[in-house]
């Protein structure tokens, strides 16, 4: 009769369990705690869950490339995710915005920027630094160049200054011409501002031309006619028939020239404004020639945070309502 | 109160507060107003005796059928 003899188990298969189960410990309670930080989001913004995670693994693909136009209200703050997944924020928005944007941001896992883009240093640009400064990592933030003499008198500027010091972020001066990032897939150049001094803040707007297979997306800060008007000068074969246009200025009547719209020509267009703002924003005489001039308007004042995505080929638009 | 212009949006001026939030102010007050001037507030009261004197005689001239 045999007998089994129980077989020693080795230390060494001991120790291996042990960590494992440790690890897998850990590795739940962690996920657990995630969890709970994600929950305990009790603001309105209107970016629900499911329209980030959906970009996101629209990305994950690597081979889309999206332009998320937040709605802030009054205001501009913009997303780009490039196809191999690099980020580069565009704009805070107010002060107002800045806790619901760092939010979205912290919870959505869109915090390791490429770099930061600060069209131009109005309050309603940079007002959200704060708390989108806390959550977001880059050691690179794009101003207007300096010949353009591009700042402000204001405290929020001052205090978003000293945020970009203590953080360690570096500025870059963005200059018509320049390209913040190149390669064999896409390209980001930048069409404004002009190495001069402009007498009014919003021509200083740094201008982003990004080019991706078929398609060109068109973001301009505040830029109104006389950026424009250099930008058709010095780039208007490469920004005829842009697929897309992030509006200029919130849909004032200076910005969106008759001129411009004839050669951009987009086949989407998004505004990005407060609802029932004081200012006019969009002008009626504006919306007169996009809708002359554009395929489709969208606007965040109407549809909540607006969503450009293509593969290159196809293209979509989502919007949060 | 310092208010710093922050910018000119059509009619009005967006002006910076102490709190950093913004206000709209009709810019009709302040029409040479540009980005980083500073607009200041101030609060005077019973400056404006004169005014306040007419208006009392206005009043007791209405309530007394016309006779001050």
């Amino acid at each position: 009769m045999s007998r089994s003899v129980p077989r020693k188990v080795p230390a060494w298969l001991v120790a291996v369990i042990m960590a494992a189960v440790i690890f897998l410990i850990f590795a739940f309670i962690a996920n657990a705690l995630s969890a709970k930080k994600g929950n305990g989001n009790t603001n309105s913004y209107d970016l629900p869950d499911e329209y980030a995670s959906e970009s996101r693994s629209l990305n994950a693909d690597l081979d889309k490339l999206s332009f998320h136009l937040l709605d802030v209200g009054q205001g501009d703050c913009g997303l780009l995710e490039l196809p191999d997944g690099k980020l580069i924020l565009i704009d805070m928005g107010d002060k107002d915005a800045g806790p619901k944007v760092g939010n979205w941001l912290s919870q959505s896992g869109l915090t390791n920027l490429f770099c930061l883009v600060a069209t131009h240093p109005h309050a309603d640009h940079i007002g959200g630094f704060k708390e989108i400064l806390k959550v977001v990592n880059t050691d690179t933030a794009y101003f207007p160049s300096e010949s353009t003499g591009a700042s402000a008198a204001t405290s929020t500027y001052k205090n978003f200054l000293k945020a970009l010091v203590k953080k360690g972020i570096s500025v870059e001066d963005a200059c018509a011409g320049d390209y913040i990032l190149s390669n064999a897939v896409y390209y980001i150049r930048i069409l404004a501002p002009q190495p001069h001094v402009y007498e009014n803040l919003n021509n200083s707007s740094i201008v982003l031309l990004v080019k991706y297979g078929e398609h060109s997306l068109l973001l301009t800060g505040d830029a109104e006619a006389e950026s424009e008007a250099e930008m058709i000068k010095d780039y208007k074969d490469e920004m005829r028939r842009v697929t897309f246009l992030k509006v200029g200025h919130h849909g004032s009547k200076t910005s969106s020239t008759e001129s411009f719209l004839r050669i951009v020509e987009p086949e989407v267009a998004f505004i990005s404004l407060g609802k029932d703002n004081p200012y006019h924003h969009p002008h009626p005489s504006l919306m007169k020639r996009l809708v002359k001039w554009c395929g489709a308007i969208y606007r965040t004042d109407e549809e909540g945070s607006l969503t450009f995505i293509t593969d290159g080929s196809e293209f979509d638009v989502k919007t949060a309502r | 109160m310092r208010l710093i212009v922050d910018r000119i949006e059509e009619d009005y001026i967006v002006a910076e507060m102490p709190d950093l939030t913004m206000v709209n102010i009709p810019r009709v007050l302040a029409p040479d107003a540009k980005e980083g001037d500073v607009i200041r507030l101030s609060l005077y009261r019973n400056s404006n005796a004169k005014l306040k004197a007419e208006i009392k005689e206005l009043e007791s001239k209405l309530r007394h059928g016309g006779r001050s």
